[in-house]
């Protein structure tokens, strides 16, 4: 299972590898980068919803749905980045 | 002056000196990296905030000494990285790198890092070091990583950033002499050894697509080689808490029931110390009249000047309590999960879930809400919630609301205690509305989406909320203060002149009285008792005719035409005029205008409510009808009336634009809503 998703539609817990961000020149998008939500990096959605919250370099951050949207992922199926740290990934929420 | 001027113009050398003798060092880092602990274990009480030059940005200035050096410590606000995102963000930046005027450029930088979390730290230090001004990395929380079981090699580290790393605990002061140490280098390099130059550096911003990602591969790199770190970072307690704290329906119970909490103290605690403050002012002003003779002096020392600094110290106990239960939140992590779940709420009417916090704390009092309005970020946000904050009905209002509702329904508690609902909810929505009416109009622009960081919850500092409340206090006392007690005696000049003679009638009446003490001789207790309140009496007339003959009194004459059609007199304008400063003194004023005596508003206003119920206009019909008590309280409900919160709107928007619209808004606001109440009062036959 591959090719690039909205980061929104990652699963609870899942990762995925950032591929781009829409419109990054701007102020937002620069600002999710400074965090580490950058081309290359993996994030974690920890928790689903509007807004959401995602995992990077181990910092959760809360991010507002409509911004996730622009941000673009490689999921990645296998757990295997050893970057869960709650329970293992569960029934799913909406 | 002049002397001075010149003998410093004859010495420029002196001067360069004394310029080259304060080492300026600026403190860098991204948020909840524990920079505010550091600042404070480094100065301690010893700072001051104000403002950068021309901006609402604030910055802590503290002193320390180094090297038998004074140093200058600036505290930064936090920085993800110098591509700013926020205003915030560049004002940092600027001065970090010297393009700020009127700021000199440090000589210094220090940067906290994360020791539990290095690899986000690093971006904003590898910047740094790239940029010709010495950088010293404080590796804060070191404690922390050694409990989760991270090595970090900080020798190895220090070689590979090309600058010196002092891992640290800036909570409890570990390491942090370690740091003054490294300092003292910089400040005194002529007693230190020369270090080696830093390695070149192999990160590039321009070269790749994308200057983040090149980075980032390199702090990995460095990461890889100088940190050792168990493989599953031990985050479930955090995981587990926000759970529940970030959840749509959990979340928002809780945080609701946090404020309320907070809110209650402000509200029930706060009373206690305002009172006391109150009564000590009044026994202050009683001395001054007791050892000042009386007159125009006298009167300016009690009314105006001892009187002002106690209506200005009255706010501290509500403005301490916020601030110390917001720093607590903050620093244990909770106030970003509240901004968190409070956001898809607050969005609706197009501000961030952190505008929240000051609009619920506006319901105690308007100063420290607007004060606490720098917990949203984006200016404009800011600035909408500055200028709604004094809508939410604030505890001033109270005894205003307390009079109207005992004019309306004397014996109904049940319809007195929905009146004061109704109220409250007329300031809640007309806030919420006229916040949705400015982010569509004057300060158009859709909200910022969020993004947010969600820190490790952890033990707040008592040390640090305590620090953080000296120093807002601080701020309203020095900054905001000072307009406050120069706008109080601009007040007392306006109720007390011109001058005017006793009236006649209360000549009279005092000759009476004096004639009844001449005629029992004091043998008769009745007679003196009524004397006595013949001259009670007298001194009502005369406040009463002085008030009315003052500016204050004209002004409300004045402005009787443009008052008429809410249903007011020329009385209750006098009590607008003179409520300017504070909502709550249109009590006192009414209770002379109506000729009771000054003190009859507070000891006894049952009193007060007999006598105006009693009030006749000139045709003889009563003056508080029900469709005026209704306006009257629509009106308190929404206008401004409280100048000590423009005094803070100035300090906080840097400019006498924002509280003069807001005063106008809220006046306009006022009047057109009283007026409608009135008149639909009418229809109903409320005349």
């Amino acid at each position: 299972m591959s090719g690039e998703i909205p980061l929104n539609q990652l699963k609870p817990h899942q990762c995925g590898v950032v591929s781009h961000l829409e419109a990054a020149d701007d102020e937002d998008l620069a600002r999710l980068m400074a965090m580490g939500v950058c081309a290359g990096r993996t994030v974690e959605l920890v928790q689903t919803g509007d807004p959401l919250i995602l995992k990077v370099y181990g910092t959760r951050v809360g991010v507002s749905a409509r911004l996730a949207n622009r941000i673009h992922v490689q999921r990645i199926t296998l757990d295997t980045l050893g970057l869960d740290d709650g329970p293992p990934p569960e029934k799913k929420r909406q | 002056m002049a002397p001075n001027t010149q003998d410093l113009s004859l010495h420029p050398a002196a001067n360069a000196k004394r310029a080259r003798e304060t080492f300026t060092i600026a403190l860098a880092g991204s948020p909840n990296t524990g920079k505010t602990s550091l600042f404070n274990a480094l100065t301690g009480l010893r700072a001051q905030t104000a403002n950068f030059p021309g901006t609402t940005v604030e910055r802590r200035v503290g002193r320390l000494r180094i090297a038998d050096t004074d140093v200058s410590l600036v505290d930064l606000p936090g920085l993800y990285s110098l591509y700013a995102a926020t205003a915030e963000e560049r004002v940092a930046c600027d001065m970090i790198l010297g393009k700020r005027e009127g700021v000199p450029q440090p000589d210094a930088v220090v940067v906290i890092a994360d020791a539990d979390n290095i690899q986000r730290s690093l971006f904003l230090v590898s910047q740094l070091t790239e940029h010709a001004i010495p950088v010293v990395v404080a590796l804060n929380m070191i404690d922390v990583a050694e409990r989760h079981g991270i090595r970090v090699d900080h020798e190895a580290l220090g070689e590979e950033l090309g600058c010196p790393v002092v891992p640290l605990v800036a909570r409890t002061g570990r390491g942090v002499d370690d740091l003054k140490d490294e300092l003292a280098r910089l400040v005194r390099p002529d007693l230190a050894e020369p270090r080696p130059a830093p390695p070149p550096r192999t990160t590039c911003d321009t070269c790749g697509a994308c200057p983040f990602q090149s980075r980032y591969s390199w702090s990995d790199g460095v990461v890889a080689r100088c940190v050792t770190s168990p493989r599953v970072a031990p985050e479930r307690k955090t995981a587990r808490i926000d759970k529940a704290l970030t959840h749509p329906v959990i979340g928002l119970a809780a945080f609701l029931s946090v404020m309320f909490g907070v809110f209650y103290l402000i509200f029930a605690v706060a009373t206690v110390p305002m009172d006391l403050i109150d009564a000590l002012f009044t026994g202050i002003g009683g001395w001054v009249a007791a050892h000042v003779p009386a007159g125009d002096f006298q009167s300016l020392l009690v009314d105006g000047i001892v009187g002002g600094v106690g209506g200005i110290l009255v706010f501290l106990p509500q403005i301490t309590i916020l601030f110390f239960f917001l720093a607590l939140l903050e620093d244990s992590g909770y106030l970003a999960r509240a901004a968190f779940v409070m956001d898809r709420l607050m969005r609706r009417i197009g501000l961030p879930g952190t505008a929240f916090v000051p609009l619920l704390a506006a319901h105690a009092c308007a100063i420290p809400a607007i004060m606490a309005s720098r917990v949203v970020r984006n200016p404009r946000d800011r600035l909408v919630t500055i200028l709604v904050a004094p809508l939410m009905t604030c505890s001033a209002r109270i005894p205003v609301y307390a009079m109207v509702t005992a004019l309306l329904f004397p014996d109904n508690p049940g319809r007195a205690a929905t009146v004061f609902m109704g109220a409250y909810a007329l300031g809640i929505t007309a806030a919420l509305v006229m916040a949705w009416v400015f982010k569509k109009t004057i300060l158009p622009g859709e909200s910022k989406p969020l993004v947010l960081e969600l820190p490790g919850y952890r033990l707040p500092s008592l040390k640090t909320a305590l620090i953080y409340t000296y120093d807002r206090a601080l701020v309203f006392v020095q900054q905001a203060g000072t307009i406050i007690l120069l706008i109080s005696v601009l007040l007392w000049g306006l109720a007390t002149y011109p001058k005017s003679d006793e009236p006649a009638a209360a000549l009279a009446m005092r000759a009476q009285a004096e004639q009844m003490m001449a005629a029992s001789a004091g043998v008769n207790a009745g007679t003196a008792g009524e004397a006595s309140a013949l001259l009670a009496e007298a001194d009502h007339l005369t406040s009463r005719n002085a008030l009315a003959q003052s500016f204050a009194g004209r002004i409300g004459h004045f402005i009787e035409p443009a008052v008429a059609p809410l249903g007011f007199d020329w009385q209750i304008g006098i009590g607008i005029v003179s409520s300017f400063a504070a909502r709550e003194v249109i009590v006192s004023t009414l209770s002379i205008v109506y000729g009771l005596g000054e003190d009859a508003g507070g000891d006894n206003p049952t009193g007060l409510y007999d006598t105006l119920r009693l009030a006749r206009r000139a045709d003889g019909t009563p003056v508080f009808t029900i469709a005026t008590s209704i306006s009257l309280l629509v009106f308190y409900v929404l206008a401004m009336q409280c100048l000590p919160t423009q005094a803070v709107t100035k300090r906080e928007t840097n400019s006498w634009k924002w509280p003069i619209f807001q005063l106008a808004y809220m006046t306009v606001l006022a009047y057109g809503a009283s007026f409608a109440a009135y008149r639909i009062a009418i229809f109903f036959g409320g005349g």
